[in-house]
């Protein structure tokens, strides 16, 4: 795979922390690539590095060394607001505790990304329904988030993350304050997205079932890379 | 305008902070408005009843008046002034002209004598001047009732009861001329008065302008007291005057009301005072209600912040959310203060309370309001900068967090 089709380059990235007057390491030298259409899972314990990664490739967080490109552009000599330029343009966030904005509805919340990026009126609405109806939505525009069960609001985010059409969509933990059926509903959701819109994921879970889900699996442990692997061309 | 939206829909969802903050803005900007126009009514109800009592709009002396000290009473007093009042009355906006004398003589009941500032005056323009005000003339009435008879007084009520008489009885008021010669002359009490203070009231003595002149043995007068259809024309008025003294040669030097109203001066002064100090309180206050408010939405809402960080929001757009929340506070609180104001300044003045004198007064006065719509502005203005003002700290605490420690706020 050629670097210009790669969405996310990781090289060399460490991430250290400190802890009153302890160093911790959260990840040591992590080579990842993911590239355009993948559907990429973080897979490891507590503590083994996956939201660390999430942000670094969220650019919401530095690393304290090594590379991190995103659509092969270097990030880490680039300023905070051509890094607030390249989240609103070409990421899409899901949350594991869905972050909707509680007074806005769920139209606006969709809604929102578009605002930031300045789309049109008219063309902000025609896609907001469009995601809406994909996830399911389509009948609850109008309602705040306080009004919808988890599972709706997962769906909400997802349509917020994949709205404004971004390279790449991250999702920490997408199904973990969900019960299992609103949880498979997500996953499926993201599934489908990922095939028939080409939206490329990158999410990180420590349930099972949801590993097994993704395509490629990167397994991680105390901060480094185990190994990635193929899940048999699933989905 | 999502950011607008947003900062607005915030104050929502604390509704019993939001209502607090908003209570203390209400009721802080609502005394302060009440405050200031009761200021206002003070400051206009002294200035009017000054003019048309006192000072006219503009007075008009003798050239040399300020200039040296007189040597002889009247030295530098007008001579002539029918001509120049007949100038002014034709001017626009000039509503009376008339003629006083100030001196200082013995008034006494044949046993006692008590010393006492005498003014000469033209009893029926002095009724009409107060008139203009709505003031008690009674004063006026009594000498105007006699007509051309110069063998009148009347006297301050400290100073008639000091000498004994009342209504009616005769006293001897001595004088010196504008030549330097002692004179006297019999006067019948025509009523008693009762002037603004009680130091006044024991000095005072009031005859018609040609008793003075008889006293003073002159054709002369202080001063021209001028009265305009408004104060607000005073400074128009002032300049055409002057250019008609320029014009038509009379030697005279014109003074604005409130050159000549020293008490006002004072009173102006002191209540610019208390409401300067009252509203630096009130707006700390205000400061310190609204930044507390939105300090605690920040901490609140700090995963949120992350949260719209994350998606992409800049810094400033961040800021504007913010700020724009500790603005509509300002705002609301701005409009329910002076909706506040307004209503409690009509229930207050309908109710006619009046308060007791201040110290060396005679009366009480009332506790009356007058608003002003630019004055109730200013201060609304004034409360919703104070309230973005004190939104900036906190606000730029949200704007410079990290989005990865934002989004773990717990």
């Amino acid at each position: 795979m050629s670097a210009a089709s790669a969405v996310v380059e990781m090289a060399a990235v460490s991430k250290d922390y400190r802890l009153g007057k302890t160093e911790v390491a959260a990840l040591r030298n992590i080579n990842l690539e993911v590239r355009s259409g993948d559907f990429t899972v973080l897979a490891g314990p507590s503590g083994s590095g996956k939201t660390t990664i999430l942000n670094l490739v969220g650019l919401i967080d530095k690393p304290t060394a090594g590379e991190v490109r995103i659509g092969g552009e270097d990030t880490i000599s680039r300023g905070p607001n051509a890094l607030t330029s390249i989240r609103r343009d070409r990421i899409g966030y899901i949350f594991q505790m869905f972050n909707l904005v509680p007074v806005l509805t769920v139209f606006e919340n969709v809604e929102y990304p578009l605002i930031l990026g300045r789309v049109p009126a008219w063309e902000r609405r025609r896609r907001v329904l469009d995601a809406l109806d994909k996830v399911g939505l389509a009948g609850r525009i109008r309602h705040r988030p306080s009004e919808l069960s988890g599972g709706e609001r997962q769906r909400a985010s997802i349509a917020r993350a994949v709205v404004k059409k971004p390279s790449l969509v991250l999702a920490d933990e997408p199904t973990a304050n969900l019960d299992s059926s609103a949880g498979a509903v997500v996953l499926d959701l993201m599934r489908r997205l990922n095939c028939e819109e080409g939206v490329t994921f990158l999410f990180s879970s420590h349930d099972p079932r949801i590993i097994e889900a993704g395509r490629r699996v990167v397994r991680l442990k105390d901060g480094r890379i185990e190994g990635i692997g193929d899940n048999g061309g699933r989905p | 305008m999502i950011f607008l939206k947003l900062g607005f829909r915030s104050l929502f969802r604390q509704k019993r902070r939001t209502a607090v903050s908003l209570l203390v803005l209400t009721f802080g900007i609502g005394c302060l408005l009440l405050t200031d126009s009761h200021s206002r009514y003070i400051k206009w109800g002294l200035r009017e009843s000054t003019i048309h009592s006192e000072t006219g709009h503009i007075q008009i002396f003798q050239r040399d008046f300020f200039l040296r000290e007189e040597s002889r009473v009247l030295e530098f007093g007008l001579e002539g002034v029918e001509a120049l009042r007949n100038e002014l009355l034709r001017l626009r906006d000039v509503s009376l002209v008339q003629a006083r004398i100030d001196f200082m003589g013995l008034v006494s009941n044949g046993e006692k004598s008590v010393a006492c500032l005498g003014q000469g005056v033209e009893p029926a323009q002095e009724k009409r001047l107060r008139g203009l005000f709505r003031m008690p003339a009674a004063t006026y009435d009594a000498l105007a009732a006699r007509g051309d008879d110069v063998h009148v007084i009347a006297l301050g009520a400290g100073l008639a009861r000091s000498l004994g008489v009342k209504a009616g009885d005769s006293v001897t008021f001595m004088s010196t001329t504008a030549a330097g010669a002692l004179n006297a002359m019999d006067l019948t009490v025509a009523a008693t008065f009762r002037g603004f203070s009680s130091d006044y009231d024991e000095r005072a003595a009031v005859v018609p302008l040609r008793t003075a002149q008889l006293l003073l043995d002159t054709s002369k007068v202080k001063s021209l007291i001028v009265t305009l259809d408004a104060t607000e024309k005073t400074d128009a008025v002032f300049d055409r005057i002057g250019r008609l003294a320029r014009d038509k040669g009379f030697p005279v030097v014109l003074k604005k009301w409130h050159e000549r109203a020293l008490y006002y001066r004072q009173v102006e002064g002191f209540y610019e005072q208390v409401t300067g100090f009252l509203s630096v309180v009130l707006f700390l206050i205000i400061f310190f209600s609204t930044s507390n408010t939105i300090l605690m939405a920040v901490v609140e809402r700090t995963p949120e912040i992350g949260t719209l960080l994350a998606l992409g929001t800049s810094r400033r757009q961040t800021l504007t959310t913010f700020l724009s929340e500790g603005l509509f506070i300002g705002l609301i609180g701005g409009i329910l203060a002076a909706a506040f104001a307004f209503l409690a300044t009509r229930g207050l003045n309908a109710l006619n309370i009046v308060l007791p004198p201040p110290p060396g007064l005679a009366d009480g006065y009332p506790l009356s309001f007058r608003m002003s719509a630019a004055g109730t502005a200013i201060i609304v203005v004034g409360a919703v900068a104070a309230s973005a003002l004190a939104s900036i700290l906190p606000t730029l605490r949200a704007a410079r967090m990290r989005i990865v420690d934002a989004l773990g706020h717990i």
